[in-house]
């Protein structure tokens, strides 16, 4: 199995608190991967740490290696290992401009284009997060002026813009309603045809409906991790058995 | 249904409309103080009050003559255009000054500053803006009149006299130059500040989307903070101005106090509205006719009317939609 990004004995803490601990995970290509795991088991910093993002803020220390196509993401840089690995949070964040340029934002940063070019780049983007359709005819309009479900759905087109091999969903549907929602979990399956998919949840349901492979993280620790299929039907650990029959605290 | 309210409820509710129509009723009763010792010279003056820029009190030895049936010296001129432009010309400056040096500042404050330092950062500028203007105008005479005459204004006309108004006579240091910087100096703590709350209550989450994009601190900086505190930044500005416009302490000390001379360059000596009105007040009581001071008075209504206009405008847009959308994360 191709795995895209691997990390080793990594482990994350903040002003003494351990957030993840000695972490080895293996994130596999064209598959969606989810992190699936309760509230403050570490999930958002974990992906943070994969795209560096935590660097920004100088609290966090990180020991341990992150592999990105077997090089170490310490020695790349920020912004171009940010290209590579794309991420959508949890609440969609448009930036204050107009769909167009909100998702042509990450190519311009990374050179300048033709307009053609750029037009061509925000169309592929928008269809590929099922959004073109909506959007066709205001593609001016204030990105502000979308529903929240459709916001989303602009930021994972950003997030395609600049054409990444990952791309991390952190909670993406957390904030948006049950359709909006299950249009983006349709969304993940065409996205891993072209892109790794990195989902990051808490959804038990969510994870059970999406996933290829799971990696359940607990109090900073990957309890278990395996096949999407063979981990619901048959957990072995017995804290991640409570925690996806809904009995854990 | 509300429910009912005690005696002392509706008292203490009574007690707090009245205090609330204070400030209004304050306002008010300037603009009717304002308007009732000006409204002779706004007779006399007409229109004169803005396309003159000669202000003569008149002769005091003489009769007094009237002119549409109000009592003036004899041979007073009271045109504001001298005043009105180097108003305008200084607080210009000020902005052009101020404004990039804020925007700077901010982006450094929100970029660079480390956290902790970045409250002593914003609070150490805060304090600049409680200095008396007296001091500002202090620092003006004794340190920025001589460097500006000995070697900025010689360095602007040798290199700079191809822009028009950048070539002419160096009188002393006292002029434009030195009202303009003055004046930047005291506004820049209310753009920055206003501006650099603006940048850090930007939603995170709109930061990182930047930098998850891929984009450097710099890029962060220019297209999300700079363009999500647009609409502050202009209101903050109008607040500076508004500030700019009626600073008449340093500007008086440091202006030239010219009189009946239009600038013909930017090393020109200049005066101010407000600089005039105060620099001008002591004489004018001289007059007997008084009208030299009804003149001081609709020059303040002028100025009143002005600053009034910028401030409200630039508080109206400070405090409009600073989040833009990013309400819910309060």
């Amino acid at each position: 199995m191709d795995e895209v990004i691997k990390t080793r004995g990594l482990s994350v803490s903040a002003r003494n608190n351990v957030i993840l601990d000695s972490l080895d995970l293996d994130i596999y290509r064209n598959k969606v991967n989810t992190i699936l795991g309760p509230s403050g088991s570490g999930k958002s910093t974990l992906i943070r740490t994969i795209n560096r993002l935590t660097d920004l803020n100088g609290d966090f220390e990180i020991s341990g290696t992150v592999y990105f196509n077997d090089h170490n993401i310490q020695d790349m840089s920020a912004v171009e290992l940010r290209r590579k690995i794309g991420m959508v949070f949890q609440s969609p964040n448009p930036f204050w401009m107009s769909i167009y340029d909100n998702v042509a934002f990450g190519p311009r940063l990374h050179g300048s284009l033709p307009r053609l070019k750029l037009d061509e780049i925000v169309k592929r983007s928008l269809t590929e997060a099922g959004l073109y359709q909506e959007v066709e005819r205001d593609l001016a309009r204030s990105a502000m002026k979308l529903s929240g479900g459709q916001q989303q759905r602009m930021c994972i087109a950003r997030a395609l813009a600049v054409e990444p091999e990952v791309i991390m969903l952190d909670e993406p549907t957390s904030s948006l309603d049950p359709i909006s929602k299950s249009k983006i979990e349709d969304l993940m399956s065409t996205l891993k045809e072209k892109y790794t998919v990195i989902l990051v949840t808490h959804d038990i349901s969510q994870a059970a409906r999406v996933s290829d492979f799971v990696n359940f993280l607990y109090k900073g620790k990957v309890l278990e991790k395996g096949e999407s299929k063979e981990m619901f039907e048959n957990p072995r650990n017995e804290i991640t058995e409570k925690f996806i029959t809904g009995r854990a605290d | 249904m509300r429910p009912k309210e005690s005696a002392t409820e509706r008292i203490f509710h009574y007690f707090n409309f009245f205090m609330a129509l204070i400030p209004i009723s304050i306002i008010l009763l300037i603009l009717a103080f304002l308007s009732y010792y000006s409204y002779r010279a706004i007779i006399y003056n007409g229109t004169n009050f803005f396309t003159s820029y000669l202000w003569y009190p008149g002769q005091f030895s003489r009769n007094p003559i009237i002119v549409r049936g109000i009592l003036v010296p004899y041979g007073s001129s009271f045109g504001a255009l001298l005043f009105l432009i180097g108003t305008l010309l200084t607080s210009l400056i000020a902005i052009a000054i101020a404004l990039p040096t804020s925007l700077i500042a901010s982006l450094t404050i929100n970029l660079y500053v480390p956290r902790r330092l970045k409250r002593l950062s914003i609070s150490m500028l805060e304090l600049f803006a409680g200095i008396p203007s007296v001091v500002y105008g202090l620092w003006g005479i004794l340190v920025l009149e001589p460097l500006l005459f000995r070697f900025l204004e010689p360095w602007m006309r040798d290199h700079l006299a191809f822009i028009p108004g950048f070539s002419g006579a160096i009188v002393s240091g006292s002029g434009i130059i030195a009202s303009g910087l003055i004046l930047s100096i005291m506004i820049l703590p209310i753009i920055t500040s206003v501006v650099s709350d603006t940048m850090s209550s930007i939603s995170s989450s709109v930061k990182d989307g930047a930098y998850a994009l891929g984009a450097t601190r710099w890029e962060m900086g220019k297209y999300i903070l700079r363009q999500g505190s647009k609409i502050q930044t202009l209101g903050a500005t109008l607040l500076g101005l508004g500030r700019a416009l009626g600073e008449t302490m340093a500007v008086l000390m440091v202006s030239g106090s010219v009189l009946n001379t239009l600038p013909d360059s930017i090393y020109s000596p200049i005066n101010t509205m407000a600089a005039a009105i105060a620099s001008l007040l002591d004489s004018a009581f001289i007059d007997p006719t008084n009208m030299n001071v009804y003149a001081l008075t609709e020059l303040g209504l002028l100025l009143f009317f002005i600053t009034m206009v910028v401030n409200i405008v630039g508080r109206t847009i400070v405090g409009r939609g600073i989040l833009r959308g990013y309400e819910h994360e309060i």
